[in-house]
């Protein structure tokens, strides 16, 4: 009859982890307990591996293992370099376009409005936020962080809200005064190429000034900017 | 090609997860298309693809779908605990893929890492916590 040990769970796990001491081994030869304890770790991993291989109904392809870096989630260092640009350039046309400095496309039909605001959506994966940003500006409920970048005669803030393994960001903002736009494009562009830099964008939506639009990430890398009048 | 990827994917998510991942899977392979050079390679690199989405995937309904699989008949399978498969089963998709990559396909950490495209470290990690997990679920219920 096996008695009960105090120690046996100690044994089990350190026998799982592969980091039983010599006292725990010297310990088990004595004790029932922890000798049927110790000879649950191999039966557990012998079930452990016919539940697993229980699941398998298809072998994966040998080409699985040789195929260069899958099209999923975390992306190729080019699609990530393409990508950091688009979301680049559409921080800068996103503030050009608020500042009135910049449009995408045909002439707009309507001068900016001084009001209008913009937002910038993008889905990035990999990021962490708290590490990234300059100030977390106000505690945010269920898992969103917002939090705010200073920039001149423009208030950006964004919300960052964690999607499984990704994060959707959405960016924010509007001009602080009306008036006369002020140049700030410049300063944004250093700005928000630093912030926007790591995270990897699949999806931008713009959607402001004078007239809404969708620009995919793709297609925003070659637009040409043109100045306003 | 589409009835081996449910099975793959079946496998490492579970069967009411892999239609999606599936689907999810040829839409990125589609946008992807002319990253691919060899097209002897296309089965690979598609498989490549969901099983990195099965990896990543934020399940629907998290909780009470992991939890179905204990309340419907299990499935026939010979040998092992059929416990530990239902705790298999109830895994978040990161564990249970990276965990059926390695005990049911037999890949190794290097392997799955270079599948998943996470260093060989994080999967070793991400096993050992799993193994520990399921071994004292698996203590705790017997």
């Amino acid at each position: 009859m096996t008695t009960r040990c105090e120690l046996t769970a100690a044994v089990f796990e350190a026998a799982l982890d592969g980091s039983l001491t010599d006292d725990q081994r010297r310990h088990a030869e004595t004790c029932d307990a922890c000798q049927a304890g110790l000879a649950q770790v191999p039966r557990f991993d012998g079930q452990l591996r016919a539940a697993a291989q229980s699941l398998v109904t298809a072998p994966l392809p040998v080409t699985a293992l040789e195929a260069g870096p899958a099209a999923g989630p975390r992306l190729g260092t080019e699609s990530v370099l393409r990508l950091m640009a688009a979301a680049a350039i559409a921080g800068v046309v996103l503030l050009a376009a608020q500042s009135g400095y910049l449009r995408v496309g045909a002439p707009p039909a309507a001068a900016a409005s001084p009001e209008a605001t913009f937002r910038l959506h993008i889905v990035v994966r990999n990021y962490r936020p708290a590490t990234e940003l300059l100030e977390v500006r106000s505690g945010a409920g269920a898992g969103a962080v917002i939090l705010e970048i200073p920039v001149a005669g423009c208030r950006i803030a964004y919300m960052a809200v964690p999607l499984g393994d990704a994060w959707s960001v959405v960016f924010n903002g509007q001009r602080e005064a009306a008036g006369p736009s002020s140049p700030i494009a410049g300063e944004v562009r250093q700005d928000l190429s630093v912030r926007i830099s790591r995270p990897i964008a699949t999806t931008v939506v713009f959607d402001g000034v004078p007239e809404e639009a969708s620009l995919d990430a793709d297609a925003l890398a070659g637009t040409v900017l043109s100045p306003c009048r | 090609m589409r009835g081996r990827l449910l099975a793959i994917c079946g496998g490492l998510v579970g069967s009411d997860e892999a239609e999606d991942i599936v689907q999810e899977t040829y839409l990125r392979a589609r946008h992807n298309l002319r990253t691919l050079r060899e097209s002897a390679a296309l089965e690979g690199w598609v498989t490549r693809i969901a099983v990195n989405l099965c990896y990543s995937h934020h399940a629907r309904g998290g909780t009470l779908r992991r939890l179905l699989p204990a309340l419907l008949p299990a499935q026939a399978y010979q040998g092992g605990d059929l416990g530990l498969r239902d705790m298999l089963e109830r895994l978040p998709p990161r564990e249970r893929t990276v965990t059926v990559l390695h005990y049911g396909h037999g890949y190794a950490f290097d392997e799955i890492a270079r599948l998943l495209s996470i260093s060989p470290e994080n999967a070793r990690k991400i096993a050992s916590r799993t193994r520990r997990k399921l071994a004292a679920e698996w203590r705790r219920s017997g």
